[in-house]
Parts: C-alpha cells; structure tokens; sequence
C-alpha cells in the first residue's frame, strides 16, 4: 500500500499549476506596463511552462515547473504622442499581452489544480479506509 | 498450508486488489499531475487476471506454478507473494497539439472507479476478519 506516492504526484501537480498561475498574475498585473525610455520595449508576456520528470527514489513521474519563456509576439501599438514614452513618431508600445487569452489560460491551470485536489482526496479517502481496518 | 492469517485464499486475493488499486491510483495521480505536460502519454495498469489470483491463491504450490519450499533457506515463488503491476500506455484522447493524451474527465471517472472499488475490497476484508472472528469466538 503507497498511497504516499499518488499523494506526492498530486501535490508536484498542484505546485506546477500555482507557479504557473503566479506567471498569469504577472502577465495580466504588467498588461499596460510601458517601457520608462521613450520607444523602449514595455513588459514583455512571459509563457509558463511545465515538465514531466522521473523521480526514482519515488518511482513516478513527478510534474515541475519549467522556466517560464517569453513569447515573441509583436507589442501593441498605441498613438499617443502626449506621453513621455511615446517614439519620434508618437506611438507607445503597449505590452503583447491579452487578458482574454490570460484568463483561459488561468481557467485551465484552475481546472488542472482542482482534478489534483480530487486525485488527492481520493487517495486521502482511500488511506483512510486502509486504516479503518484496524478499528474493526 | 497457509502459514499466516494474511495467506489465507480470501484475505490474499483481496490484498492483491487492494495492492493493485493502490498501485492503480498512483498511475492515475501521475496522469492527472502530467495533464499540462507536452508530449505526455495517459498510462493505466494492465486488469488484474481474475483466473490467475483464484489459481495462485487456492491452489497448493505443490500443484500450481508455484515451487515446494523444502528449507527454511529456499526462496518461495507463490504468486501471492510478490505483486507487480505493469503499466502500459493507453492514450484516453487522441494526442492535442502538444502531444498531450490525458482527458480529465477519463482520469476523474477512473479515479472514482478505483475509490468505489477500494472501499468494496475492504469492506469485505473486514467482513472476512469479521468471520473469523467469530469462528475463533471473539467478540
């Protein structure tokens, strides 16, 4: 009986999928973030990344979060010559980051998170059951 | 002859259930752990054959594949003893873009599946104690 094990995986799943909706937090909090040097680059969106890796002292594929990368999409451009940022031509670079895109992708490491809480209560509950039989 | 109480047929073969659902559940934790991982392949365990545990479990080794212990010092091949479940790749989807193969609502079902059949194989372990609790004349 190691029901340690599945507990341990769950839990490798579960602080993948917060790291990745700490990424998340970054790319939507800096989503109008703009570049301190007139026609500087602004804050470019970070992509959260995730790896499967074997653990053989555990004896399972364990899940960890990789380094997040940038994504090398284009910048928003806004024409906005008022403001101190703004190119010789009057436009500011506004970062490559869509809200809509962030929110999906939050919806899906939320889902992710709750399929391993469930695996672990399962597992839990499973456990539990084992140590029952000694109240019998 | 069983030699302790968790040999007997019954308790055996539910005790290698038991193993196989636990050894099941880790299976499906690494799949559910791996659903964002790209290139990851949904895995399960192989069904546990019910012909070979009622055969290892109630037939003597002196009978069945099993070899006749002699020596304290020889090494016992009963069945029973030595669980080990492969696991094979089964892909519950078709792989998405990213080479991921994990459906969740596959693995939650799958989940629950090995929940509800864990909680049937130790209640009948209790219920075999039980039972013999009560041949022996305990309470």
């Amino acid at each position: 009986m190691d029901f340690t094990t599945s507990l341990v995986v769950a839990a490798s799943g579960m602080r993948a999928q917060s790291d990745r909706m700490r990424v998340i937090a970054e790319n939507i909090a800096n989503a109008n973030s703009t570049a301190t040097t007139p026609g500087g680059d602004p804050y470019r969106r970070k992509i959260a990344t995730v790896k499967s890796e074997f653990d053989r002292e555990l004896g399972a594929t364990l899940v960890t979060p990789g380094k997040p990368v940038a994504d090398n999409s284009d910048f928003r451009m806004q024409y906005d010559p008022g403001n101190p940022n703004a190119d010789t031509k009057g436009y500011v670079k506004l970062p490559n980051v869509n809200s809509l895109v962030e929110i999906m992708d939050m919806r899906e490491a939320q889902r992710s998170y709750e399929a391993d809480l469930t695996v672990m209560d399962a597992s839990k509950s499973m456990l539990t059951r084992t140590v029952d039989l000694l109240k019998r | 002859m069983a030699t302790n109480i968790s040999d007997m047929p019954l308790l055996a073969m539910l005790k290698q259930r038991m193993s196989w659902l636990s050894a099941r559940q880790n299976v499906l934790a690494q799949n559910v752990a791996n659903v964002d991982t790209p290139g990851y392949t949904a895995r399960d365990l192989k069904p546990i054959d019910f012909q070979d545990v009622l055969h290892g479990a109630t037939t003597d080794p002196k009978f069945s594949g099993g070899l006749m212990t002699t020596d304290a010092r020889h090494i016992s091949l009963m069945p029973s003893q030595s669980p080990s479940f492969g696991d094979v790749a089964s892909p519950d989807v078709e792989a998405n873009p990213s080479g991921n193969s994990v459906s969740l609502e596959q693995e939650m079902i799958r989940v629950s599946d090995t929940q509800a059949e864990y909680q049937a194989a130790s209640n009948l372990y209790a219920k075999a104690v039980s039972m013999m609790k009560t041949a022996i004349g305990g309470a």
